[in-house]
């Protein structure tokens, strides 16, 4: 009976809470960069630097995954080639 | 059967300088967003009115003697298992140049400093000693590391990976600084 409660509780807090969040719009745009931009080159500005930001780490973590697979394989290849002098067909 | 043991895909330094490569870039990446958003909105043109000039044609050369030095550090490392005293004379050259470019940054700054541009004295001010400066801490780490490079290569005890390590971050240095060049200089 008592576990019931207070899931209701949690149940009420969440719901009270959603609703703060949802009626404060104007709250949540004020923060220090959400400003209208000045001009034509200031939005360009703010629009290319989001996209530089952004793909920046995808890019450099892209790069880096690409090149541990190729050295892999690079590695993998070299491990599997016969030594000099080793029968490559030999079973026994 | 014990597992074979797998190659290490790359030595732990290369690896280590690397991340640090990466989260440096991040920085940059930061500050040059920031300089950029901040440049387009300034009210009054940029640079500010009455605040100095930066010096486009000297510090072209600077750029082109630290883009020179690394393509000396390439030549080092390719004469590096073919001729150890011609890698070491280019690598002596590399550092030649870089420490050009860190000595020339220097008396920029004295220039500047003279003619009124401080780091409180515009937004353009403390970009240009944020973000330059920054690069020149760099600058000067890496030319430690390549100092400390050399050292160990004239005693014969300097191994591939190591120099590997020290080179990754002189490239990062010399590839960001025309990026800056343009960003903040041009």
């Amino acid at each position: 009976m008592r576990r019931r409660s207070d899931a209701a509780c949690t149940a009420l807090a969440g719901f009270v809470a959603s609703c703060l969040v949802v009626g404060q719009p104007a709250s949540a745009l004020a923060c220090a960069v959400c400003f209208s931009a000045k001009d034509e080159a200031n939005r360009d500005a703010f629009l290319t630097m989001t996209a530089f930001m952004t793909l920046l780490p995808l890019a450099m973590l892209g790069g880096a995954l690409y090149w541990v697979v190729r050295r892999m394989r690079a590695i993998d290849e070299q491990q599997s080639l016969p030594a000099p002098g080793e029968s490559v067909s030999s079973s026994d | 059967m014990p597992a074979a043991r797998r190659q290490q895909v790359a030595p732990n330094g290369v690896i280590g300088i690397s991340i640090f490569v990466i989260a440096e870039m991040m920085l940059f990446a930061g500050f040059i967003s920031a300089h950029s958003i901040v440049k387009t909105s300034a009210l009054e043109g940029w640079p500010p009115p009455g605040q100095p000039r930066l010096p486009i044609g000297e510090t072209a050369i600077n750029t082109a003697a630290l883009l020179l030095s690394g393509l000396f550090l390439v030549l080092a490392h390719r004469a590096f298992h073919r001729d150890a005293a011609a890698a070491m004379r280019k690598l002596a050259v590399a550092i030649g140049l870089g420490a050009f470019f860190v000595v020339f940054q220097g008396a920029e700054w004295v220039a500047l400093l003279g003619e009124g541009l401080t780091v409180t004295s515009s937004t353009h001010g403390g970009f240009f000693y944020l973000i330059v400066g920054t690069h020149a801490l760099h600058a000067m780490a890496a030319l430690g590391v390549l100092i400390w490079a050399f050292l160990r290569f004239r005693g014969g005890r300097l191994v591939m990976s190591e120099l590997m390590t020290a080179e990754i971050f002189w490239y990062f240095v010399v590839g960001l600084w025309p990026i800056l060049y343009w960003r903040v200089y041009l």
